[in-house]
């Protein structure tokens, strides 16, 4: 089939969904409601299957001019694919398909169920023209359409006020990015004269290393990426944001917006290799927050919130492999993400669902016996997260952990600690949820129940390619293959980057023994009838770690509350005091000299406006004639 | 053949005598269809838009023959996008003053007809003293109109407005008397066209630059000489203001424009004073928005914001920033009459100013939301509206020019986040206030279209910029050619 059709198939369809849905949804029923929302990225999934069988070079084409301003820039509503943006429209088709289909089930009985879906739609098209823009204001338009869907998705039960407060969170924290973004985007156009992606990556031949201008535009792109991927210091909304429905965390939160930044970066790696400076400081924020991420979630109770700081802490690794230049290795780890991240929060959703919307880990256990195949399935997605071979998170974090190990041995020990704490949250949430037993109130037990088919069928799909995902990337040591690096090579600028095979074996051998051990400690401790294994009280370290740094409380004080109340004070005092006592000088003297010229005014404006008009008519009259 | 321009410009004062003598009744209706009519022959005068042409639909004639000053009126590249936000915010006024619930007077008709005729006027005034004129004349008409209706304080939140504006209209007038005199033949030929011919010298530009800055300001108005908006447009009659806060917001933002070239020397040697008073300004109104719960008052810090956002652009003195404060003041008109009427539909409902007190309308009133959510996105700047348009421009401008200017203006984006959410979550989210479903009617079928062309509006020009940025960057072009 023709490309062009295909890619228009692919854009296009998810927005005719969001349409028809938006304007006649509440219509019809929620079958046919729930089917139409489910063609729109079914239909991408297929044509982005069938782009690829017949893909054999980049295409990119416009639509129309969108605006411009001639010497300075010129921006169309142009598209454009290459292997990266394939790989990630089979990750946004494909996981997105399966999570509307799995929403079905999940959202079927809420009234806002049509709503529900139209967003949904508008969030893969806005996620398609991030990765399909060919311009970087393309690509910003998707950026900000994603979060305006993350806004309208988290606060989707919007009568109530601290959902609408993360929502507004979200959005916030991700505008501060933004303004980074749309900086650097300005820096370049000026830079290069051009905000064409593929002619912004050409027109680096004889660019110093380190350029200041350079420098400046990566690192304001990267406060960017900060933002939408959850980086330090702009993480906390990602967190808040569990507000919205699961299956939003799993797609949005999870698989598919939080991972835009990666491909920023990954889709600008060129220039980024120009600035290793800015590479530097990527990568400690990558490590910083990976590290501290998953310190937190060893104390969280939520599920949800577990799984969230834990995509915190994954989204950590990308970027410590985009810090490290390894641009594939990064998006090789979107991918496996996409699937056991989804599946995890999939899982969750089915737990939450089966016990009707308990979150709390203290008031679970022992659900293996009573959600037989949500068990099976969380289990894989466990064992892929913590990195089990030769499930697909075993492949991927091993890459980056390789990555790691050539640039400095101290990014490894780092990423090799959270790796250890990333096992250990993740055990005691399995545990925690599926065995001992269960820590409840018996009437709450009976009415478990375990979720319906259309919810466990994209379930078991993530399953499969959990367990073989990562088979498309196998190291050296194993074959001659990594096929993802291999496909993406024409797209991306990676540096090269070489560990010994000593290594390589070394690392599996301590991964195996390090998860054997940690799987024993944590059952010894979680799998347990007991809640206060959750709640006991902690010590200082603990306290901190739970309470998430008081990152929120800190941001609270030093800005927000700053900011307020200067607001309030420029309200109250300085616009009615400071301001007017000037204004109100030369008001006194004229208030005085009015009261002789009082009786002027008669006071009927009526009258008055018939002068004026009949003035004005002969006036003109007088001019023309 | 007679100027187009003057045509309309006579059909609205004569719709006004018209008005007065129909009564009561019909005046209101009849003011609705001429503005109706005033824009679709406004539409069709753009069929045959010919921007090469330079000044379209000319009219000149001498005035006061003693002073060699002459009357004079056209359409050209600056001014199009500004007639045609007066001509399509006209009707939705008339529809805001036909469904209010006060009844209002013939004279109150007329006088927005009146007004219309002003505005016309002005914006496609020639030269500095026709455009005078009608600064001052668009003025009267408006003051007569909130001091008529509108909330319990009003009369003194007009008299503030009128002594604000009287200091800068004696200042502007003063400026615009020296610039003739310093004229060869006294102004006869003075036209905004040829202002690029008769440079001034420095020390005179600054003099009749400070004039005109004040006047300006004020009318724009800009931070500091903005106390006057929030109570005005708190307690002036609604419909009133909502041209007042879309049309009337943006003489001063044009007068900057018109006297550019007169003044560019000046601007360019103050800009790193000026710029950074606007910045100041647009983050003073974006903190004070966020504080406060009244929503007229919102709306007008938001207003003080972005228009110091626009202000900003024009003192960059770029192609790029200029554009975008041109863009820019078309679509914040469109946004600020949509915000006014969506509040105005509110308040109808709730008799509440507060939003606080329309908690929950979401729920009952889902197209409301809609259209006010997608007007929301749209000043806050998201792309595919209009809003994001004009902002891109701006801040392109602004980093042109210094990238700190760029950096701490577009803070406005997040700030603009935090206070139209605010304001959009607490007036239509959250819970009803009241124990029992409250009697809030339905959306009447005016009130729908009128928001539905607010949307397509903002979709449109979103979507579809680029032949109207094309006009703004001719408009750019000549008025940066020395």
């Amino acid at each position: 089939m023709n490309p062009e059709l295909l890619i228009h198939i692919i854009l296009w369809s998810p927005l005719l969904g969001f349409i028809v849905n938006g304007l006649l949804g509440t219509r019809y029923n929620h079958t046919i409601a729930g089917t139409i929302a489910c063609l729109g990225p079914l239909a991408g999934f297929v044509a982005t299957v069938l782009l690829y069988f017949s893909f054999n070079q980049p295409i990119s084409f416009s639509y129309y001019k969108w605006f411009g301003a001639e010497g300075h820039f010129n921006i169309d509503f142009s598209v454009m694919v290459d292997q990266l943006t394939l790989l990630m429209l089979f990750i946004v088709t494909g996981v997105g398909s399966l999570i509307h289909v799995y929403s079905l089930g999940y959202m079927g009985h809420d009234k806002g169920f049509v709503r529900f879906m139209s967003y949904l739609n508008l969030f893969i098209f806005s996620m398609l023209l991030l990765i399909m823009g060919s311009n970087l204001v393309m690509l910003f338009a998707g950026w900000e359409g994603v979060g305006l869907c993350s806004f309208l998705l988290i606060g989707f039960w919007f009568k109530n006020p601290e959902y609408n407060k993360a929502a507004r969170k979200a959005f916030v924290m991700n505008r501060v990015g933004d303004l980074g973004f749309i900086l650097g985007i300005f820096m370049m156009g000026m830079h290069f004269k051009s905000l064409d992606i593929s002619t912004i990556l050409s027109s680096l031949d004889g660019i110093q290393s380190n350029d200041p201008q350079i420098i400046l535009i990566t690192l304001l792109l990267f406060i960017g990426v900060c933002g939408k991927s959850a980086q330090i210091p702009l993480f906390t909304w990602l967190p808040d944001a569990m507000a919205g429905p699961t299956p939003v965390s799993a797609l949005i939160h999870a698989a598919t917006m939080v991972t835009a930044g990666i491909y920023l970066v990954a889709r600008m790696g060129g220039l980024y290799n120009l600035a290793p400076f800015t590479l530097d400081i990527v990568l400690w924020v990558g490590l910083a927050t990976a590290f501290i991420a998953a310190t937190i979630a060893l104390k969280q109770n939520d599920i949800k919130k577990v799984l969230a700081y834990s995509t915190v802490s994954q989204l950590g690794y990308m970027v410590v492999a985009l810090g490290c230049a390894a641009y594939s290795s990064a998006i090789f780890h979107v991918m496996t993400h996409a699937f056991f991240k989804a599946l995890l929060f999939l899982g969750a959703g089915s737990v939450i669902h089966g016990l009707h919307g308990e979150q709390d880990l203290s008031k679970m256990g022992g659900l293996k016996g009573l959600m037989k195949s949500t068990h099976v399935v969380f289990l894989v997605a466990t064992l892929a997260i913590v990195g089990c071979p030769p499930l697909a998170g075993f492949f991927s974090k091993d890459e980056i952990l390789a990555v790691a190990f050539s640039h400095h041995k101290i990014y490894f020990v780092i990423l090799a600690l959270t790796s250890v704490f990333t096992a250990w949250y993740m055990f005691r949430l399995y545990f925690g949820t599926f065995q001992g037993q269960y820590r409840g109130s018996e009437e709450s037990k009976s009415k478990i129940h375990e979720s319906p088919m259309i919810m466990l069928a994209p379930l078991f799909v993530l399953a499969v390619l959990s367990i073989i995902g990562g088979f498309a990337g196998m190291p050296e040591i194993i074959s001659q293959h990594h096929y993802i690096s291999e496909f993406l090579k024409p797209a991306l600028a990676d540096q090269p980057h070489h560990v010994s095979h000593f290594f390589e074996y070394t690392l599996w051998t301590v991964t195996v023994i390090a998860l054997v051990s940690i799987v024993w400690l944590t059952y010894k401790r979680y799998a347990t009838s007991d809640p206060n294994v959750f709640n006991k009280k902690e010590n200082f370290l603990g306290t901190l770690l739970k309470d998430k740094y008081y990152l929120d409380e800190i941001y609270q004080t030093i800005l927000v509350n700053p900011l307020k109340s200067l607001g309030s004070w420029s309200k109250n005092v300085f616009d009615p005091v400071v301001i007017d006592h000037f204004v109100k000088l030369p008001g006194f003297f004229v208030t005085e000299a009015g009261q002789g010229l009082k009786p002027l005014q008669s006071g009927m404006i009526g009258w008055y406006i018939m002068s004026m008009t009949i003035g004005l008519l002969t006036l003109i009259y007088l001019f023309l004639f | 053949m007679m100027s187009p321009i003057l045509i309309l410009i006579i059909f609205c004062i004569f719709t006004g005598l018209v008005q007065l003598l129909a009564g009561r009744k019909w005046a209101s209706y009849i003011g609705l269809a001429s503005s109706v009519i005033g824009l679709l022959y406004f539409l069709f005068l753009l069929t045959d838009l010919d921007l090469q042409a330079g000044l379209m639909y000319p009219l000149e004639f001498k005035w006061i023959p003693g002073l060699e000053v002459s009357f004079s009126l056209g359409m050209d590249s600056q001014n199009l996008l500004l007639l045609l936000l007066v001509f399509l915010i006209m009707p939705v006024g008339q529809i805001a003053s036909i469904t209010g619930s006060e009844q209002k007077s013939t004279a109150y008709y007329c006088l927005m007809s009146l007004g219309q005729a002003a505005l016309i006027g002005f914006f496609s005034a020639q030269n500095p003293f026709t455009f005078y004129l009608f600064f001052e004349l668009a003025l009267i008409p408006f003051y007569l109109m909130v001091l008529m209706y509108g909330g319990e304080y009003r009369r003194r939140a007009v008299f503030k407005f009128f002594m604000y504006t009287v200091f800068g209209s004696f200042l502007m007038l003063a400026g615009i008397i020296y610039y003739y005199t310093l004229l060869p033949d006294g102004g006869s030929n003075v036209q905004w066209a040829t202002m690029n011919s008769m440079p001034l010298g420095i020390e005179n530009q600054y003099w009749i630059f400070a004039a005109l800055l004040i006047a300006f300001a004020i009318k724009s108005p800009l931070f500091p000489f903005h106390t006057w908006q929030a109570e005005l447009y708190t307690q002036g009659d609604r419909p009133a203001i909502i041209i007042i806060a879309a049309v009337l917001s943006k003489m001063g933002l044009f007068g900057f424009i018109r006297f550019y070239p007169l003044c560019a020397d000046a601007i360019q040697n103050w800009s790193y004073f000026l710029i950074p008073i606007c910045i100041a300004g647009i983050l003073y109104g974006a903190i004070v928005a966020w504080r406060q719960s009244i929503m007229t008052k919102i709306l007008a810090y938001s207003s003080l914001s972005h228009i110091g956002m626009i202000a900003a652009a024009i003192f960059t003195g770029t192609v790029v920033g200029i554009q975008g404060a041109l863009f820019q003041m078309f679509t914040h008109g469109i946004l600020a009459a949509s915000l006014f009427y969506v509040v105005d539909v509110i308040i109808r409902r709730t008799g509440e100013n507060n939003i606080y007190g329309s908690a929950g309308m979401a729920k009952i009133h889902p197209r409301l939301a809609v259209y006010f959510f997608i007007i929301v996105l749209a000043s806050v700047g998201l792309p595919l509206t209009n809003g994001f348009i004009g902002e891109f421009y701006m801040l392109w401008g602004l980093t042109e020019k210094s990238i700190w200017y760029g950096a701490f203006a577009g803070l406005s984006i997040i700030l603009g986040a935090i206070y139209m959410l605010r304001f959009y979550q607490k007036s239509m989210f959250g819970d009803l206030q009241t124990e029992h479903e409250p009697k809030w009617h339905k959306l009447e079928l005016t009130e729908d279209y009128v928001l539905l062309v607010s949307v397509i509006l903002i979709l449109s020009f979103g979507f579809f910029p680029a032949t109207w940025m094309d006009l703004t960057q001719q408009a750019a072009n000549h008025l940066l050619t020395k």
